[in-house]
C-alpha cells in the first residue's frame, strides 16, 4: 500500500510530501461516481461499464461485465487498489484478486449510514475527502426526526412491479423524510417483485418510479391507474441518471423528490 | 497405434498448448519470464493453472459420458442424466441464496457433496432393489430426480435471483473459475485416481455392454459393477460440478465423436481418447469464451453447445454420407 502523506518531523514541524498517485480500478459505475465525489476520479484507470458514465470516465478502459470483471484486463492495467462493489456479488472476481494479492476495498451501500461509512473508509485508505456539503447533507438527513408521515412504494419498474426494499439507499433517504416503505421487512430482499394482488391491497400516498425516458413515466402512470383507479396516490418520476445509484448522486437531486415539507437544508 | 490416432493425439495436444496464448490481453514475449510483469502474471498465475484445470474437467466429463453411455446402453446418456449434478447445483445455490455461503468456498462444496451424497444413496438403493430391470429403473429414477431437484432450484431462483447474480447464477450456466495451482493440485489428487479406477473398470464395462447374461458368463456381476461405477462416477462428477457448474455437451458429444472418428475397439481406448479430445474441446471452448467478446467472458456452457452442436451434426452427416 502506498501512503498518501509522508510526515517528516523537523523541529516539531510536520511537512507533507506530495502523495504518489494511486492507480485505482472500480467494479461498478456507482463506485466510480463515489470515488469521483471523493476527489479520486483522476486516479481511476479502469472500470466496468464505462459507457454508462459521463466523460472523462466514459473513455476509461473497460474491465468487462458488471458481474464478472476481467482479471487479465485488471492485471494489465497494473492497479494499486480495486474498489469492489459487494452489492453485485462478484464472488469469482473477488476470490481471484484475493488470491493474486491485489489490494482491494469492498463497499456495499444500503443506507445513509453505510454510504457515509464506506465513503469515510475509502477517503481514509485512498486519500480522498468527502465534500463538506455532502457530509452535512447525510448527517442532517440522519438527524431528522423519524416520524412516519406518508407511505410510499419505490419501484425500479412497474411491469412487473419491482420494488426497492427497505435495505436500499433510496428507501432510507425517503425514510429520513418521514416516509414508510410499504415493502415488508420479512421479505428480506433488496429488490422484491410485487404481485398485482399485493399491490391492490396496499395503497401508498406516493409511488416513486425510476425512469429512463418519458415513455416510462407514461407507462408508470397507466399502471398506477390500473392498480388504484381514482386514488390520490401521487406518482413521482425519478430520473435514473440521478436516482438509480447507491452513492451520493441521489443526494444532489433531492429537490426533485417534490415531497411536502422537503427543505433544501444542508443538502446541495 | 495407427497413424490416424497419432494425428488426433498430436492435434489435440497442439490445440491445448496453442490456447495458452489466447486471452483478453496479449502476452508480450519479452515479459513472459520477467517475474512481476503483467504478462508473466497473466501467463503463469492465471492462464496456466486455468488450462490445467480445464484439461482435467473436459477430459473427465468426456470419460464420464463414455462410461454412462456404455453402462446404461444408451447413446443419449451423459454425466448429468442421473440427477447427481442437479443435487450438487441445488446444494450450492441453496447455500448461497439461503445461507449466504459463497460459491467456490469449502462450505459450498460441502453442501454440494452432501446433496450429491443423498442423491447417490437413493440411486444405489434403487439399484439394489431394481432386480433384473436395473438399467431402466436407475435411468428413469435419475431423470425423475433431475426434474424434482430442478423444480426446487427454480423455486429458489425465482425468489433469490438478485442476490446471486455474480455467483451461482453465473455458475449455473457452466463457468470456469480463475483457480490457483494449489486448487488445481487438490482437484487432480481427487479426480485422477477416480478416473484411473474407472479406466480399469473398462473391461467389466465391455462385458456389460454385451448384455448382463454375457457379463455373468465372463465372470462379472453386472449389478455390483454398476453400483461401484455409479458411486465412483458420482464422487468424480460432484467434485467437477462444485467448481464449474454443469457444462453441457462435452460428455454427450465427445465419446460419440471418438467413436465416429477413431472406432475404438474397447472401453479403455474410448476412455483414453475421450479424455484427450474432451480436454482439447473444453480448452478451445474456454479460450473462445474469453476472446470472442473481450473483455466480456461468456459462460463456457453456452460456448460448448454452440461449437459442439454443429460439429456433432457435421460428424453425423459425414457418417450418413
Amino acid at each position: 500500500m502506498v501512503y498518501r502523506v509522508i510526515g517528516i518531523y523537523i523541529l516539531g514541524l510536520v511537512a507533507t510530501a506530495p502523495a504518489t498517485q494511486l492507480r485505482l480500478a472500480t467494479t461498478s459505475p456507482d463506485s466510480t461516481q463515489l470515488l469521483a465525489d471523493l476527489g479520486l476520479g483522476a486516479q481511476i484507470v479502469a472500470t466496468v461499464q464505462p459507457e454508462v458514465l459521463a466523460e472523462p470516465y466514459r473513455s476509461l478502459p473497460s474491465l468487462g461485465s458488471l458481474y464478472l470483471p476481467n482479471i487479465e484486463k485488471l492485471l494489465a492495467a497494473n492497479v494499486d487498489t480495486v474498489v469492489v462493489d459487494r452489492s453485485l456479488h462478484q464472488v469469482y472476481f473477488e476470490e481471484a484478486i484475493e488470491r493474486l494479492g491485489i489490494p482491494h476495498e469492498g463497499i456495499h451501500v444500503t443506507s445513509l449510514q453505510s454510504l457515509l461509512q464506506d465513503a469515510q473508509k475509502l477517503a481514509q485508505t485512498l486519500g480522498g475527502k468527502i465534500p463538506d456539503a455532502l457530509r452535512s447533507c447525510v448527517l442532517s438527513l440522519q438527524e431528522r426526526p423519524q416520524v412516519a408521515s406518508f407511505s410510499f412504494l419505490l419501484l425500479a419498474w412497474t411491469n412487473p412491479a419491482m420494488a426497492f426494499g427497505k435495505k436500499t439507499l433510496l428507501s432510507d433517504i425517503l425514510h429520513a423524510f418521514g416516509g414508510e416503505n410499504l415493502v415488508p421487512d420479512k421479505w428480506n430482499q433488496s429488490y422484491p417483485q410485487l404481485s398485482v394482488e399485493w399491490l391492490l391491497q396496499h395503497r401508498p400516498n406516493y409511488v416513486f418510479v425510476v425512469t429512463y425516458t418519458e415513455k416510462d413515466v407514461e407507462r408508470a402512470r397507466q399502471d398506477l391507474n390500473k392498480w388504484w383507479p381514482e386514488s390520490d396516490t401521487q406518482l413521482i418520476a425519478l430520473p435514473a441518471a440521478q436516482f438509480s445509484h447507491a452513492n451520493f448522486s441521489p443526494l444532489k437531486s433531492l429537490t426533485q423528490l417534490k415531497l411536502r415539507g422537503l427543505q433544501k437544508g444542508a443538502c446541495p | 497405434m495407427s497413424y490416424k490416432r497419432w494425428l488426433w493425439v498430436l492435434g489435440s495436444l497442439s490445440l491445448i498448448v496453442l490456447c495458452l496464448s489466447l486471452g483478453a490481453e496479449p502476452i508480450k514475449a519479452s515479459e513472459m519470464f520477467l517475474k512481476g510483469s503483467a504478462s508473466y502474471r497473466i501467463l503463469w498465475e492465471l492462464r496456466l493453472p486455468r488450462l490445467l484445470f480445464v484439461v482435467l474437467v473436459g477430459g473427465a466429463l468426456a470419460q464420464l459420458g463414455g462410461t454412462y453411455q456404455i453402462l446404461f446402453r444408451n447413446p443419449l446418456a451423459e454425466p448429468y442424466i442421473l440427477g447427481v449434478s442437479s443435487a450438487v447445483v441445488l446444494g450450492v445455490v441453496a447455500g448461497e441464496a439461503l445461507f449466504h455461503v459463497p460459491v467456490l468456498s469449502t462450505a459450498s462444496a460441502g453442501l454440494g457433496f452432501l446433496c450429491a451424497g443423498l442423491a447417490t444413496t437413493l440411486l444405489v438403493f434403487i439399484s439394489l432393489h431394481a432386480g433384473s430391470r436395473q438399467v431402466e429403473r436407475i435411468v428413469l429414477f435419475g431423470m425423475g430426480l433431475n426434474f424434482v431437484l430442478s423444480s426446487i432450484l427454480f423455486l429458489i431462483l425465482s425468489f433469490y435471483n438478485q442476490h446471486i447474480g455474480g455467483g451461482s447464477l453465473r455458475w449455473l450456466f457452466g463457468h470456469v473459475p480463475w483457480i490457483s495451482f494449489s486448487g488445481v493440485a487438490v482437484l487432480y489428487a481427487l479426480c485422477l485416481p477416480l478416473l484411473g479406477i474407472l479406466y480399469v473398470l473398462g473391461r467389466p464395462l465391455d462385458a456389460i455392454s454385451l448384455g448382463d447374461g454375457v457379463a455373468r458368463t465372463l465372470g462379472f456381476s453386472p449389478n455390483r459393477q454398476r453400483i461401484w461405477i455409479l458411486i465412483l462416477s458420482s464422487v468424480l462428477l460432484c467434485a467437477l460440478v462444485t467448481y464449474t457448474g454443469a457444462i453441457g455437451f462435452v460428455g454427450l458429444v465427445v465419446p460419440h465423436a471418438v467413436r465416429l472418428a477413431l472406432r475404438p475397439s474397447g472401453s479403455r481406448t474410448l476412455f483414453a481418447f475421450s479424455f484427450l479430445l474432451g480436454a482439447a474441446f473444453l480448452v478451445v471452448s474456454d479460450s473462445l469464451s474469453r476472446i470472442l467478446l473481450p473483455p466480456f467472458e461468456l459462460p463456457i456452457g453456452i460456448v460448448t453447445t454452440l461449437i459442439g452442436g454443429p460439429a456433432f451434426l457435421l460428424l453425423l452427416w459425414r457418417r450418413v454420407q
